[in-house]
């Protein structure tokens, strides 16, 4: 289904209606079998998430999730657009607070988007941030920003539509 | 490593979830390109090419299990058997390819279908082009010939058809079947191209048709 940007042009999607020969691409038991396996590497590493949220078998991924109210699955190649024309600006960490985004790079390619739902703060220091992520065709994860599949890569910009954000 | 084994690690939910967390498909070649294990099977395939045969067929063994049985499609290794095919038998890739795409209710393995249709798709149409333009010089397998672009050496794509495998590295194509252990120079200088292992097939009765410049 179309999902139209603040700009009114519509985000690029892929479009598998030719191969989806009336079956869904996945069953929620095949979602959690592969979430509970993301699960088991990063409690190898020590790193446990807050909460699976959901197994759903639609076909929606992170960037769908945000800016699609988990609709459709949209390419990480489309972020920029859907940034710049939903007037997003980039922000420092310092300044991020619950409803803003987090972007993760490995080297210097955007690997994963996530939507920050809570922000703890000490003073001026940022004691805990909670994100919410879609793992790709996988679950939908409550997490601290840093525990993601290593794939991810690390958590290196923000993002804020607010049109004047609140520094902290 | 043998068949069974690499069978047994591309088939498991550990495998599969290397690619169903990302967004973006080139990510996912991206960590095709990187995989050990994917790596390790083309060398197995480039060293060994009876093996490809297995490699197809166990692609439409799965696809049959996948239409008698949806609940459990194996995405990630149906991609990344395509994916090696790809990197080492493009005529098989192409049918495989097509076997996946009539079959569909598959993510990322469509995707590696389909790319591999356009990429022989691309290549196919250049060969027509440079047909239509020049009048082309046949060349026998032992000359040395000049190329514009690699995919020119690619006349009929056959199941039954004599396979000629090469490999481009610092611009030269070396032809590495044992029928013709011959060094052509290419005049290719797209950055963007990646691939470095490439093979292709050529009808026994076809020669190599040189590209046309520009």
């Amino acid at each position: 289904m179309p999902v139209y940007l603040r700009s009114r042009n519509e985000v690029k999607q892929l479009d598998y209606s030719e191969y989806e020969r009336q079956r869904k691409f996945q069953t929620e038991k095949l979602v959690q079998v592969r979430t509970d396996e993301l699960l088991k590497d990063l409690a190898d590493d020590h790193k446990y998430i807050r909460k699976l949220r959901s197994v759903s078998p639609f076909m929606y991924n992170c960037v769908g999730m945000i800016f699609s109210s988990r609709r459709a699955w949209i390419e990480l190649d489309e972020l920029q657009q859907i940034l710049d024309e939903d007037d997003y600006n980039s922000i420092r960490f310092e300044d991020v607070c619950a409803g803003d985004i987090v972007i993760y790079t490995k080297g210097n390619s955007r690997r994963h988007v996530g939507l920050i739902t809570s922000v703890e703060r000490q003073g001026n220091e940022l004691r805990r941030v909670l994100v919410i992520s879609k793992w790709g065709a996988d679950g939908e994860i409550e997490h601290e920003l840093n525990v993601v599949p290593k794939g991810y890569g690390e958590p290196t910009e923000y993002w804020s539509e607010r049109v004047k954000y609140v520094a902290w | 490593m043998s068949l069974g084994k690499y069978f047994s690690i591309m088939e498991s939910v550990k495998f599969e979830v290397l690619f169903s967390i990302y967004s973006s498909f080139r990510h996912v070649l991206a960590e095709m390109a990187e995989n050990s294990t994917l790596q390790g099977l083309i060398d197995e395939l480039l060293a060994d090419p009876m093996l490809v045969s297995e490699i197809h067929a166990r692609i439409e063994h799965l696809l049959v299990e996948i239409q008698a049985n949806g609940d459990m499609p194996r995405d990630g290794c149906i991609a990344g058997y395509l994916y090696c095919l790809w990197k080492t038998d493009l005529a098989k890739a192409y049918d495989a390819s097509n076997e996946v795409l009539k079959v569909g209710g598959l993510w990322w393995s469509v995707q590696v279908a389909l790319k591999v249709r356009e990429y022989v798709d691309e290549i196919t149409d250049s060969i027509r082009t440079s047909s239509a333009i020049d009048e082309p010089t046949e060349y026998t397998m032992s000359d040395r010939i000049q190329l514009d672009t690699v995919g020119l050496l690619v006349v009929e794509l056959k199941a039954d058809a004599f396979v000629i495998r090469a490999e481009m590295k610092d611009r030269q194509l070396t032809l590495l079947n044992s029928a013709c252990q011959d060094s052509v120079e290419s005049d290719r200088n797209e950055a963007s191209v990646s691939d470095t292992t490439l093979q292709y097939s050529l009808a026994p009765t076809r020669k190599f048709v040189p590209a046309v410049a520009g």
